[in-house]
């Protein structure tokens, strides 16, 4: 019975989303409690999935084959592994207190329907991906969770800006996943499977370097995608023009951690190469640091979450490039927690500013909105790892790992001064101080629906750090202990609330002005110049090409020749008898020279 | 007088003469009843080849196609002549030069 | 006695259009019950294999070597399930009230019988003729009913098809003669097994390898015969783009799977460099080109060109689960192509364009009709649980051994067609409404009676997607067949 757990898990919130879709698109009512019910639902057997005791391999569900066919045996089976197990709790439960927060935010949406089919279809990929046994399986799920996120960032359609957000993320995962379907063709044949159960015992047997370094490294392009890491991390900024909703529970706990969660299953593969284990690593270590930079001088509230959340998620890939997958899903779970409640938190400052989200048009939230304030400084706290809140006990334990590695430490650790800083920066910008504009001044608290999921996750984040995640996934790193790593990234993070307090403390416009980091680098222009241009200005050939070589030159060409020569040829009518019996006479003659030559010889 | 032997090669080249006034009447005359005149010459060539090779070969096969020759020649002539008969009721001109209307 | 009764159900209900009868209900009526015989026959051919109508083959010398034989195994099984849904569906959305009514039903009912014919034959000249059957109609149906230039395009389309049939039609002849004289038969079972026993010489297999891919290569739009391809289904009346990029591409596709692989390998498996070369072409160029169209049915038609591309790719992977995967993915591209032109033609009835600058907001005001929209962009770009995702997958698989470069082309071509396909959905449906969009007859489309056609390719794109076991189940033994020598 228990075995046909995952099962249910998975496909309740399909079922829901298919019958909103077919039937219940025109009664909001019933609809979303169906959808909030599916995630309870799913949130409940996930539990039940999490105390049931097994020995520590796991267990696998019965498998329904999809493909099987000479060489290749794809099938969706789903295992129950602690990891999944771990996973798909964090996942429901958090679902289930975004779909709660949902109800009040979106209350007087005439599409929430839609809506609400969407969330259950993006929670059924989501878990989809969780329980996935195999690449080919997870592969699936993986562009699944891409086509809901689709739909959710471009909910608002009659945005422009909606649509061009929706397409960009689409297509930059598609880039990963294009990197991702060669490293699973890879995988498959260098290990001769593409399940995770044999992977390690595949990949033990080693592979020749340079081979498993381009699956690994195909692999991390998938990762790079969906986790919107370095270079393909530019869609989830822009991502956030969907509902806040959506942007607290897909582009920030859960989809964008599917990179994180598949690297950690295909870790086996990943660690037969020091050369993708360092990139690996390298990559998470920059994104701890650059996003840090560009958050300093964003002012939409959401795009400074955006930016932390790629640094965040960035130490996680960190964690996988040093091995440590423990840690790694330990900062997992406890980010889901308090970047999800600052999410909601912002959420609900916007809602509260009727849909302002400049943080310079906020301001004096503080005595407006006391109970978003603090939860917005619990979540702040966690983020920037002061103890005792959760996000101290995840991040240290990276930091922990980082020992030997000084490059590494001090990108991480410098990352972790300029999160203090920028969240303290939005916290007094948007909190403190009087309000800037008419909607800060009638704000107001959102209603219980938006509340008790910010008190729940508020909760989580503060008391987080005693779940025991690395001991119950098994993969408790190894390493020598070192306190400097402790003190130093705990001396860095709350240094750097000082200069924020300094700078922004009472400021009605923002003193620091930093063109290159409000241009984020410059990297979308890059690619909007450099690659999108190229692509679009080799399409312009291909279509010129197309117009004038193929179908004017050779296909009408080849028309007009035919013409031509038609209208040369019909000069020989000329409709004079004579001349036909001439051109006859000299004809028969030839005949008769011909035959007579032929006579003779 | 006997200029020598008047032999098939004789009549031969006398009749290749005729084919060839024939042919150049066909070809060259504007008048398309002198073109007809032209192509009885024709035939009746073909016929004294025939006649000839009959006589010097002493086969009577030859005579049998000179009889078709005449024959077809004579109904030629008759629905040819009313054609031209037609064409000049029609287009008050006999010349081959008028007469280009199939042209491209 | 199914197999025939395809054949002459259509016909009958030409004769009963001509006769004067309704001319929609009568051919859709038709299409409908035509799916009976598809029933029983795909039940004789799930049980025994292989169902045949029409006298036994005897590979003797005969005045006129044809012979009007049908049959149906695996393989045709889904090819003629493909064409009936299509018919179905290109029939059923198709106008009523269009002007020439009668001969506008009764070109469309002869298109799926040729279809039909094409698929069912087992006598190699029946093949040819009935797909040459189809092509007389699909002129007429873009010359008359056809929109923009009309005129040019069906002249274009058709003598261009007409020169890759002749080159066929050598490639056939010469295959034929170049058997010994005692086993000539045109009977493709016959042949398989004379060249089983006696196989070609390596140059006649070169030879007739390459025109065999000329010829049907063209029939396909395969780079560089491609160009009647997407001016031809720009300018096509809906259901005649339905039917022809939905069912008849895939006769090349079929004949090359039934013919060039079986009866000249070794001449294939040579000439499959310049084959990779060509659909590495038709990925790429077509797919990019098909970036800088401005009318949606022009990108239609470039991107189901272009994913003939993937489909060659698994023809030339000389595995079982490569060719698996093209038939799967033929059977995905010819629905979800029936699909993308039936919506764009829903879209182009309603609003008077296909202009994409000249749309926009759609998902506004025709919700629904946006819907299939993304159903069939969806398809096409290769979104697990539709049937173009299945095929290809198992494709990249199957040819990933044997060619790993173009297995990265093609992947790539799933990013392409993801650029284009998307860019469209976002010109046509999201943003504010346009006044196209928001004039006054524009309405979504009402109910089952407009929207079944679409909602069945739909759920046939879903269930192969979710089953491919349904495709490539029956074919299997076939496919495993054509590829032992």
């Amino acid at each position: 019975m228990i075995a046909y757990a995952p099962y249910l898990i998975l496909l309740l919130p399909l079922l829901a989303a298919v019958a909103i879709r077919l039937f219940l698109y025109p009664f909001p009512r019933i609809a979303v409690p169906v959808s909030v019910g599916a995630c309870l639902g799913s949130f409940l057997g996930s539990l039940m999935l999490l105390n049931a005791g097994t020995p520590a391999g796991g267990m696998a569900a019965p498998a329904v084959p999809w493909i099987e066919l000479a060489g290749l045996k794809a099938g969706f089976s789903l295992v129950a592994d602690p990891l999944a197990r771990l996973m798909t709790t964090t996942v429901t439960g958090v679902a289930l207190l975004v779909h709660i927060y949902s109800l009040g935010y979106l209350a007087k949406d005439p599409c929430r329907s839609r809506f609400f089919a969407e969330l259950s279809l993006f929670v059924f990929s989501m878990l989809g991906i969780v329980f996935a046994d195999n690449l080919i399986t997870m592969f699936i799920f993986w562009e699944l969770v891409g086509l809901s996120s689709y739909l959710l960032i471009g909910f608002w359609h009659q945005r422009p800006a909606a649509g061009a957000a929706a397409n960009k993320a689409f297509l930059v995962n598609r880039i990963g996943d294009f990197g991702f379907i060669l490293g699973i063709l890879g995988a498959w044949s260098l290990f001769g499977t593409i399940s995770f159960a044999d992977l390690p015992s595949r990949a033990a047997s080693g592979a020749p370097f340079w081979a498993a370094t381009a699956v690994g490294l195909g692999l991390l392009c998938g990762c790079l995608g969906k986790s919107a890491q370095l270079p393909l991390h530019v869609w989830l900024p822009d991502s956030m023009e969907g509902p806040t909703p959506v942007s607290s529970l897909l582009h920030a706990a859960t989809m964008v951690v599917a990179g994180v969660y598949m690297l950690i299953r295909v870790l086996p593969i990943l660690e037969l190469s020091w050369v993708t284990m360092n990139t690996i690593a390298w990559i998470g270590a920059v994104m701890t640091l650059l996003p840090a930079l560009i958050a300093c001088q964003q002012n939409d509230i959401k795009r400074i979450l955006a930016y932390s959340t790629l640094s965040e998620i960035a130490y996680m890939v960190m964690a996988v490039g040093l091995n440590i997958p423990g840690p790694g899903m330990y900062h997992l779970v406890t980010h889901a927690f308090f970047k999800c409640l600052l999410f909601l938190a912002a959420g609900s400052a916007i809602h509260g500013c009727h849909e302002e989200q400049d943080i310079w048009k906020m301001g004096g939230l503080r005595k407006r909105m006391p109970f978003t304030f603090l939860v917005t400084w619990v979540g702040t706290l966690a983020l920037a790892a002061i103890p005792p809140f959760s996000g101290f006990w995840s991040k240290d334990a990276i930091f922990a790992a980082t020992y030997d590695r000084p490059g590494l430490a001090a990108c991480s650790m410098a990352a972790g001064f300029f999160t203090s800083f920028f969240m303290l920066r939005m916290i007094l910008v948007a909190f403190g101080g009087k309000p800037r504009s008419e909607g800060a001044t009638h704000a107001h608290e959102g209603p219980p629906a938006m509340v008790v999921p910010m008190l729940c996750l508020a909760v989580l984040s503060v008391l987080g750090g005693i779940l025991p995640i690395s001991d119950f996934l098994g993969m408790k790193p190894d390493h020598p202990h070192h306190a400097w790593t402790l003190w130093l990234s705990l001396l860095l993070a709350v240094a750097g609330f000082f200069p924020a307090y300094h700078l922004y403390q009472g400021a009605m416009q923002d003193p620091l002005r930093v063109p290159i980091l409000q241009a984020k680098f410059y990297v979308d222009e890059f690619y909007q110049r450099g690659l999108v241009a190229m692509q679009d200005g080799l399409g312009r050939l291909a279509d010129a090409f197309e117009g004038w070589v193929v179908r004017g030159f050779l296909v009408r060409g080849s028309g007009v020749a035919a013409r031509v020569a038609g209208q040369g040829l019909r000069l020989v009518q000329c409709g004079q008898v004579q001349l036909y019996a001439a051109v006859f006479i000299l004809g028969a003659l030839g005949v008769v020279g011909w035959l007579l030559g032929r006579v003779s010889s | 007088m006997m200029l020598g032997e008047i032999t098939l090669g004789h009549y031969l080249a006398l009749s290749t003469l005729l084919f060839l006034v024939g042919l150049a009447g066909v070809l060259l005359r504007r008048s398309l009843l002198i073109v007809m005149m032209s192509l009885e010459l024709l035939l009746n060539a073909a016929n004294l080849a025939l006649v000839a090779a009959a006589r010097f070969k002493g086969i009577p096969d030859p005579q049998v196609a000179v009889f078709f020759v005449i024959t077809v020649a004579a109904a030629e002539v008759a629905v040819g002549l009313a054609i031209l008969v037609a064409i000049f009721r029609l287009k008050k001109t006999t010349s081959a030069e008028d007469f280009a209307s199939l042209k491209f | 006695m199914c197999l025939p009764a395809m054949l002459v159900i259509p016909l009958l209900a030409v004769g009963l259009i001509a006769l004067g009868s309704r001319p929609k209900v009568t051919a859709l009526w038709a299409s409908v019950v035509n799916c009976i015989p598809g029933c029983l026959a795909s039940g004789g051919v799930l049980r025994s294999g292989e169902i045949l109508f029409g006298p036994e083959p005897i590979p003797a010398r005969e005045v006129f070597p044809a012979k009007f034989i049908l049959g149906m195994d695996g393989l045709s099984l889904s090819m003629v399930w493909l064409t009936l849904l299509v018919t179905v569906a290109a029939i059923g959305s198709a106008q009523a009230g269009i002007k020439r009514e009668k001969e506008y039903f009764i070109c469309l009912l002869l298109i799926g019988l040729g279809a039909l014919g094409a698929f069912l034959s087992v006598d190699l000249f029946y093949f040819f003729t009935f797909h040459e059957v189809a092509l007389v109609p699909t002129f007429l149906l873009v010359g008359i009913w056809g929109q923009g230039d009309r005129a040019g395009a069906a002249w274009r389309m058709t003598v261009y098809l007409m020169l890759g049939s002749m080159v066929l039609l050598m490639g056939l002849i010469g295959l034929y003669l170049s058997l010994p004289e005692t086993a000539r038969s045109l009977d493709w079972r016959v042949l398989g097994e004379t060249v089983r026993a006696n196989p070609l010489s390596p140059g006649t297999q070169r030879i007739l390898a390459a025109l065999l891919l000329i010829g049907f290569g063209t029939l396909v739009s395969l780079v560089p015969f491609h160009s009647w391809a997407p001016g031809g289904y720009a300018s096509a009346p809906a259901p005649a783009a339905m039917l022809h990029a939905g069912v008849l591409k895939k006769f090349g596709l079929y004949g090359l799977m039934r013919v060039a692989l079986p009866m000249t390998p070794d001449g294939w498996k040579e000439i499959g460099w310049i084959v990779g070369l060509l659909l590495a072409g038709n990925i790429l160029y077509l797919g990019l080109a098909a970036l800088q169209q401005r009318d949606f049915r022009w990108l239609l038609g470039f991107s189901s060109a272009m994913h003939m591309g993937t489909v060659f790719l698994g023809l030339i992977s000389g595995t079982v689960l490569g060719l698996a995967g093209a038939l799967t993915l033929m059977v995905g591209h010819g629905l979800s192509a029936a699909l993308g032109f039936a919506v764009a033609g829903e879209i182009s009835r309603r609003t008077g364009t296909s202009w994409m600058q000249d749309l926009g907001g759609l998902a506004q005001r025709a919700p629904k009709l946006w819907f299939y929209l993304m159903v069939a962009a969806m398809a096409s770009m290769g979104l697990p649980g539709l049937a173009n995702f299945a095929g290809e997958i198992m494709i990249f698989f199957g040819a990933w051994a044997a060619h790993p470069g173009l297995v990265g082309i093609a992947a790539w071509g799933v990013v392409l067609s993801a650029v284009a396909m998307l860019r469209a959905v976002r010109a046509i449906a999201f943003g504010a409404m346009s006044p196209a969009v928001s004039a006054e007859g524009v309405a979504d489309l009402q109910g089952i009676r407009e929207t079944w056609p679409l909602a069945a390719l739909s759920l046939a794109l879903l269930l192969v997607g979710i089953v491919p076991l349904v495709v490539y189940g029956p074919a299997q033994p076939v496919l495993e067949r054509l590829l032992t020598p």
